[in-house]
C-alpha cells in the first residue's frame, strides 16, 4: 500500500488546486474511501479534505426559506439540527437509515451524495479479485454484471440521493464555473465515472425547497441498520400546482436513481385510486432494470420495486388526504 | 416443572455463581487474543492464496517474492511432510497446495517478513501461473466430463455414502398416512469475531512451540505431529485467549503448519493472522445439505417411521466430514420416538471452501427439516403442532431405535414452558394478519461418546495440586473459547472442596503442561472435564480431611467443616493449617481425575456418532410477522426452554442459551455462505455476510426446565449448542404462519419470501 498525503485547504479555489494533482480524491467523512483504500480497491495517493473551507459546515436558511446544508456536515449534525427535522422529515428518514449511529457521526452529506458506486463483482476483498480480468471499473475492459453492458451498471448506494431528488434539491458545485445544478444531473449513469462532475469540480453545499413537498421514503435491505440498500425508493408529490408534481424515483438498482416517468404521468392527474396506484407501481418497476451485482437476489429486488412504490404511494395518498382535512 | 433462570439457580449451588474468572482480563483489554501476543524478534507470515475454485498450478515463480524488501523465507507446497487431516481415516490436506488448487483462497505458498506490509507485498509479486478447470459447485454425479475434485479419490466426487436401517421401514410405509417433503438448508459461516491467527517458533534445539487460537490444543498437537514429522512430544500447542470457536477452530489449519515451517525456514517466530476473507475461505462451517424426509403415522398421530434422505455439499476436504454425516441422520429419534428408521447420507466433495462442524454439528440441518415437516402433517391431521409434537417425544430413560441411550429428558417440560410463556393457545386462536407463531423442539449431546481418533483413554484429565499457601491448582486441557470452560473448572473446585473460587489458579489449554482433555467440541466440556475435576477435587478433599484426622487424633467421619476450614478441639482449623498437615504427612499435593463416558451400546457401523452420556433438550417457539410487500420478517419475540439438568453457572447457562438463539436467528434469516458460479463467494465479508445487529434481535425469554442428570456432573446436561437447533425451525414454522406460503430453503431472505408469496397459492387458515 503506498503513502497518502492528506491536504487540508482552506479556500474553495485550493480545493480545486489540489484536486489538480494526480490520484487526488475528496476526503470527507472517509466513511468510504478509507474500506476501499483497506482493500486496494481505492488506490488515490492525494486525500484533500473540505471541511476547513468557508461554509463546508454550515446549515443557514436563505430569505427565501431556502436551506443550504454545507457539504462537510456530518449526517449526525443534520439528524440533530433544531430546524432541519421539522421541514423536511422526509430527508431525516432518508440519514437514519444510513449505515450505523457510528458511522454517521464520521459520514457527511456531500459524502452521501457523491458515495462511490458498488457492485457485488468489484466491491469485494483482495484475494477474491486477484484471479479475475478487471472489469470497467477496474480498469478492464467488460461488466461481470451485465456482460453485454458497454458501461459499468455498479449501484449507486446514497439513501439520501431518491430522497433529494424527490424533494427538487439542488446541489452547489465548485470549481472553475461554479454553479448550482439539479440533483438529478449530478449523476452520469456510468456506475465507473458516475458523477457528471469536471475535474476540479466538487460539491459543496445541497439546497432544499422552502416548500417541501410530501413524500415517503422506503430503504430495502435485509436488516434492521447497516446494511446498503438493495433498493431505496423515494415519492413525492406537490398538490399546490395544477397538475399534480409527482415523483417517483428508485435508486439503488444502477448507477442513477431511476425517475419512474410514465407513473408519474399517470398520478398527475385523475383520482388516486388503489387501482391506479397499484398501475402506477407496475409502471414504476417496469421503469428499472436492477442487475444481479447486489446482495439479495435479483428477482427479488425487481419484485420488492412494485411493492415498495405502492406503499410509499398509499403513504403519501393518506398524508394528502390528512393534509386536505386540515386545510 | 419450569423455572426463570434467576430463581432456579440461586438454590443448590450458590457458591458456583459469580463472575467469570476472566471477566476482567477481557474488559480491560488484558486479554491476550493470539494476534495480541509479540514475542521477541517476532516475524510476520501471509499465505499467498489461490484466487480460482479449481485450478492446475502451471508453474510458480516465488523469486520476485524473494527478493521484496524484509523478505525472510518463501515457501511452496505442500508444506507437510504427510496430508493431515482431523478424522484420521479421510487425512487429505497439505498445508500449501501442491499440482492443483481445489478452492478460492487455498494457500499455495507462505512467506514470512519483517512486518505482514512486507509479507503481503511479497505475496502480490510472487508469480503463480494456473490453468483453470470447471469448477464443481453441486454435490452429485454431475453431468459430462468435468474433472473431479481430488482425481485420486477412488469414488470420484462422492465422498462418503452411508446407510442405516433399524426396524421394519418398509412395513410401517405400507399401510400408513405417509407424507414427504424436501428441504435445502443453505451453509453458513461462524463468523467467530476473533480471526485465526497463531504464533509458531521452531526452537533452535527443534522443539516447536506454537500459541494458537484453538478449541482443540490435543488434536492441533496431533496433526502438526503428522504433518511435520516429528514427535508430538516435541510440539507444545497451547490456545490463546479465543475470541470465539463455535466449531471453525476444531482442527489444524495450513496457517498453522505453516507458521512453523517458516518459522524454521527464518529462525525466528512467526505470526500468520488471517484476514476476514481468508476466515470465510478456511470456513469449516455450516454444510449446506439437500434433504428429504418422508413418515409414516398411525390415525392417532403417532409416527410409525421415517425415511431420512441427506445430501451433503461437503467443500474442498474432508475435514469432520464423516461424522457430519452421521450426525444428519444420529439424533431424529432422540426428540422423537420412531419405531422404524432408515436413513441415507452422502458428502460430496466440491470446489469451495471445506465444510465441517459448527455449533448443532450437522443435527441442526435436519432439525429445520423435521420440525417444518412436523407442522404440515399437523396441519394435514388438523392437529395442533405442540399436541402432534407431545404425542411423538422420545420417554426418558429409554434406548432409541439406533441404540442411543437416553437418560433423563425434560422435552415435555420444555413444550409446556414454551407454551405458557408465549401464550399459545390464545395467540393462535386470534391470529393478527401476516403474524403467526412457530414451535419446535430439539435435543443435543452432551459430549460425544467417542474421540475422534480411537482411544480407550480418559476423554478429560485433570491434575490438581495444592500448595502450602492454601492455593488451589487445576491443570486440564480443556480450551475456553469464550463459553467459560475455566470458569466451570473453578467453580466446580470451589464448590467440591468447600473453598472460595479466589483460591482457585486454572492452567488450561496447553499441552505441554496440562493432561489431554480432548476440546471444545461437542458440548463436552462441563460433562467430561466437570466429572474429572470434581473426582480430583475429592481426592484432594480425602488428603487434606485425613490429615486433619490424625491430627485431631479423630475418626474421619467425625471431621466437621466449618467455613473454607475445618473444626478442630482447639477452634477452628484454618485451610491452610490442614493443607500443611497433608503436605508434611504426603508430601506435595497433588491428585488426578479422569472421565471417560460410557461406552455405546450399539454395535452397528456407524453406531459411533450419536452415543452421548446424556442429551439436552430445547424448545422454541417464535412470533413473527411478514411484511407481503417487503418480503421482510420481523420477528417479534422467542420463547426458548432447555433442559440442562442442574444449571451450574447462572450467568454462563444464561449466556450460552441466548447466544445459540441469536446464531440460529441469523442462520434461520440471513446468514449465508453462498457463491457465484465460478466459485467465488458472494461476500467475505461482514458487510456481505450477514448476521443480527441488535436491532434485529427480538426479545428473548428463557426458561431452565429438567431435573438433575445422574450422569452429569452435580446432575447438569449441555447448553452450547442445543439452544440453537429449535430457533431455526420455529422462526421459518411462524413465517410459514404468518405468510401462509411454505419455504423450502434457509436463509428466509426478504428476496426469497417474495418469491414464495409470488410462486406458491396463499393458505387462508393456520
Amino acid at each position: 500500500m503506498s503513502s497518502t498525503a492528506w491536504l487540508r485547504p482552506r479556500t474553495a479555489a485550493e480545493v480545486t488546486m489540489a484536486l489538480g494533482l494526480p490520484g487526488a480524491r475528496i476526503l470527507a467523512g472517509g466513511t468510504d474511501l478509507v474500506p476501499n483504500r483497506t482493500w486496494e480497491l481505492d488506490t488515490g495517493t492525494t486525500w484533500v479534505g473540505i471541511g476547513a473551507v468557508p461554509g463546508t459546515r454550515e446549515v443557514r436558511c436563505d430569505a427565501a426559506g431556502r436551506w443550504e446544508v454545507g457539504a462537510a456536515v456530518t449526517l449526525a449534525e443534520v439528524l440533530a439540527h433544531p430546524q432541519l427535522g421539522r421541514h423536511y422529515p422526509l430527508w431525516m428518514e432518508a440519514m437514519r437509515a444510513v449505515a450505523t449511529p457510528e458511522i454517521r457521526t464520521q459520514a457527511t452529506v456531500g459524502g452521501n451524495l457523491c458515495v462511490d458506486t458498488r457492485c457485488r463483482f468489484r466491491n469485494q476483498p483482495p484475494i477474491w479479485r486477484s484471479g479475475l480480468i478487471p472489469c470497467f471499473k477496474s480498469g478492464g475492459d467488460r461488466c461481470y454484471a451485465a456482460p453485454a453492458s458497454r458501461l459499468c451498471v455498479a449501484m449507486l448506494v446514497s439513501d439520501s440521493a431518491p430522497v433529494l431528488m424527490a424533494m427538487g434539491a439542488e446541489a452547489a458545485v465548485a470549481g472553475p464555473f461554479a454553479r448550482w445544478i439539479a440533483l438529478a444531473d449530478l449523476y452520469s449513469g456510468d456506475g465507473d465515472r458516475h458523477l457528471t462532475l469536471n475535474p476540479g469540480e466538487w460539491v459543496r453545499a445541497i439546497r432544499l425547497p422552502a416548500k417541501p413537498p410530501l413524500g415517503a421514503f422506503r430503504k430495502w435491505r435485509p436488516r434492521a441498520t447497516m446494511d446498503f440498500p438493495e433498493v431505496d425508493v423515494a415519492v413525492s408529490v406537490d398538490c399546490d400546482e395544477e397538475p399534480r408534481v409527482v415523483r417517483i424515483v428508485v435508486s439503488a438498482v444502477g448507477p442513477v436513481p431511476v425517475r419512474a416517468t410514465s407513473a408519474e404521468t399517470l398520478l398527475e392527474s385523475g383520482p388516486w385510486t388503489s387501482e391506479r396506484l397499484a398501475e402506477a407501481a407496475d409502471r414504476a418497476r417496469a421503469a428499472v432494470h436492477p442487475y444481479d451485482n447486489g446482495q439479495l437476489r435479483v428477482w427479488g429486488r425487481q419484485r420488492a420495486v412494485h411493492g415498495l412504490v405502492l406503499d410509499a404511494l398509499r403513504q403519501v395518498a393518506s398524508a394528502v388526504v390528512e393534509k386536505g382535512a386540515q386545510a | 416443572m419450569t423455572v426463570p433462570t434467576a430463581e432456579r439457580i440461586t438454590a443448590p449451588a450458590t457458591r458456583l455463581a459469580g463472575p467469570r474468572i476472566d471477566a476482567w482480563a477481557k474488559v480491560t483489554g488484558q486479554a491476550l487474543y493470539a494476534d495480541d501476543i509479540r514475542w521477541p524478534n517476532l516475524a510476520y507470515g501471509v499465505l499467498l492464496r489461490s484466487p480460482h475454485a479449481h485450478a492446475r498450478i502451471v508453474s510458480m515463480d516465488l523469486e520476485p517474492a524473494r527478493r521484496m524488501p524484509g523478505v525472510l523465507a518463501v515457501l511452496a507446497g505442500p508444506g507437510s511432510v504427510a496430508p493431515y487431516g482431523i478424522m484420521p481415516s479421510t487425512q487429505d490436506e497439505h498445508a500449501l497446495a501442491v499440482n492443483k488448487v481445489v478452492h478460492v483462497g487455498e494457500p499455495v505458498a507462505a512467506i514470512a517478513a519483517e512486518t505482514r506490509e512486507a509479507a503481503a507485498a511479497a505475496a502480490r509479486a510472487a508469480a503463480v501461473q494456473y490453468a483453470v478447470i470447471k469448477p464443481v459447485l453441486r454435490p452429485g454425479p454431475g453431468k459430462g466430463q468435468v474433472e473431479p475434485v481430488h482425481p485420486e479419490h477412488p469414488q470420484g466426487n462422492l465422498f462418503k455414502q452411508v446407510d442405516l436401517e433399524f426396524g421394519e421401514v418398509e412395513a410401517a410405509f405400507f399401510d400408513s398416512w405417509v407424507r414427504e417433503d424436501s428441504f435445502f438448508y443453505q451453509g453458513n459461516n461462524h463468523g467467530a469475531m476473533e480471526p485465526h491467527a497463531a504464533v509458531a517458533y521452531w526452537t533452535p534445539d527443534g522443539q516447536v512451540e506454537i500459541v494458537t487460537s484453538t478449541q482443540t490444543p490435543h488434536y492441533v498437537q496431533r496433526e502438526l505431529s503428522r504433518a511435520l514429522g516429528i514427535p508430538a512430544y516435541k510440539i507444545r500447542v497451547r490456545a490463546s485467549v479465543v475470541g470465539g470457536g463455535f466449531g471453525g477452530k476444531s482442527e489444524a489449519f495450513g496457517h498453522e503448519v505453516a507458521a512453523v515451517l517458516l518459522s524454521r525456514a527464518c529462525g525466528r517466530p512467526v505470526k500468520i493472522t488471517l484476514t476476514r476473507e481468508e476466515v470465510f475461505y478456511t470456513h469449516r462451517g455450516r454444510h449446506p445439505v439437500s434433504m428429504r424426509v418422508r413418515t409414516a403415522w398411525n390415525p392417532a398421530g403417532e409416527l410409525q417411521a421415517m425415511d431420512f434422505r441427506s445430501e451433503l455439499d461437503g467443500g474442498a476436504y474432508s475435514s469432520y466430514g464423516i461424522a457430519t454425516t452421521y450426525y444428519t441422520g444420529a439424533l431424529q429419534p432422540v426428540t422423537y420416538r420412531i419405531p422404524a428408521y432408515r436413513f441415507h447420507g452422502e458428502r460430496w466433495y466440491t470446489t469451495k471452501p471445506p465444510c465441517g462442524p459448527k455449533r448443532g454439528h450437522g443435527t441442526t440441518q435436519p432439525r429445520a427439516l423435521v420440525e417444518i415437516h412436523l407442522d404440515r402433517v399437523a396441519r394435514a391431521l388438523g392437529l395442533d403442532p405442540l399436541e402432534l409434537r407431545r404425542r411423538n417425544l422420545t420417554p426418558p430413560h429409554s434406548i432409541t431405535v439406533n441404540q442411543l441411550e437416553v437418560t433423563t429428558s425434560g422435552l415435555a417440560e420444555c413444550l409446556d414452558a414454551v407454551e405458557a410463556m408465549s401464550d399459545w393457545r390464545a395467540r393462535r386462536l386470534q391470529p393478527e394478519p401476516n403474524r403467526g407463531l412457530g414451535v419446535a423442539c430439539s435435543a443435543y449431546l452432551s459430549g460425544a461418546g467417542l474421540p475422534i481418533y480411537w482411544n480407550p483413554l480418559p476423554h478429560s484429565g485433570v491434575r490438581m495440586a495444592v500448595n502450602r499457601d492454601g492455593g488451589v491448582q487445576v491443570f486440564c486441557g480443556l480450551t475456553d473459547i469464550g463459553q467459560g470452560a475455566d470458569t466451570v473448572l473453578a467453580v466446580l473446585t470451589a464448590h467440591a472442596l468447600g473453598l472460595d473460587p479466589a483460591r482457585i489458579r486454572v492452567h488450561t489449554a496447553d499441552t505441554g503442561s496440562t493432561p489431554v482433555d480432548l476440546g471444545s467440541y461437542s458440548s463436552r466440556v462441563t460433562m467430561m472435564a466437570g466429572h474429572a475435576v470434581l473426582m480430583a477435587a475429592e481426592r484432594m478433599a480425602a488428603l487434606v480431611t485425613e490429615a486433619v484426622a490424625a491430627r485431631q487424633g479423630v475418626a474421619l467421619g467425625e471431621v466437621r467443616r466449618e467455613q473454607e476450614g475445618f473444626w478442630g478441639a482447639d477452634g477452628v482449623i484454618a485451610w491452610e493449617q490442614a493443607v500443611q498437615w497433608a503436605e508434611a504427612a504426603h508430601g506435595p499435593l497433588t491428585t488426578f481425575g479422569g472421565y471417560t463416558p460410557p461406552p455405546p451400546i450399539g454395535r452397528y457401523k456407524g453406531s459411533g456418532v450419536g452415543p452421548s452420556p446424556t442429551y439436552s433438550f430445547s424448545a422454541c417457539v417464535a412470533d413473527v410477522s411478514v411484511d407481503p410487500v417487503t418480503g421482510q420478517v420481523a420477528v417479534h419475540r422467542l420463547w426458548v426452554a432447555h433442559d440442562l439438568g442442574q444449571p451450574l453457572h447462572p450467568s454462563l447457562v444464561e449466556g450460552q442459551v441466548r447466544g445459540g438463539v441469536v446464531m440460529g436467528l441469523g442462520e434461520a434469516l440471513m446468514e449465508e455462505q453462498a457463491f457465484n458460479p465460478d466459485g467465488r463467494h458472494r461476500g467475505p465479508h461482514f458487510l456481505g455476510y450477514r448476521m443480527p445487529t441488535i436491532l434485529d434481535v427480538p426479545p428473548i425469554e428463557v426458561a431452565l426446565v429438567g431435573e438433575p442428570d445422574p450422569r452429569g456432573p452435580l446432575g447438569a446436561k449441555e447448553v452450547g449448542q442445543g439452544p440453537l437447533n429449535p430457533v431455526i425451525p420455529a422462526v421459518l414454522n411462524a413465517i410459514s404462519a404468518a405468510a401462509g406460503v411454505d419455504l423450502s430453503e434457509t436463509p428466509a431472505t426478504p428476496d426469497r419470501i417474495l418469491r414464495a408469496l409470488k410462486t406458491q397459492p396463499q393458505r387462508r387458515t393456520i
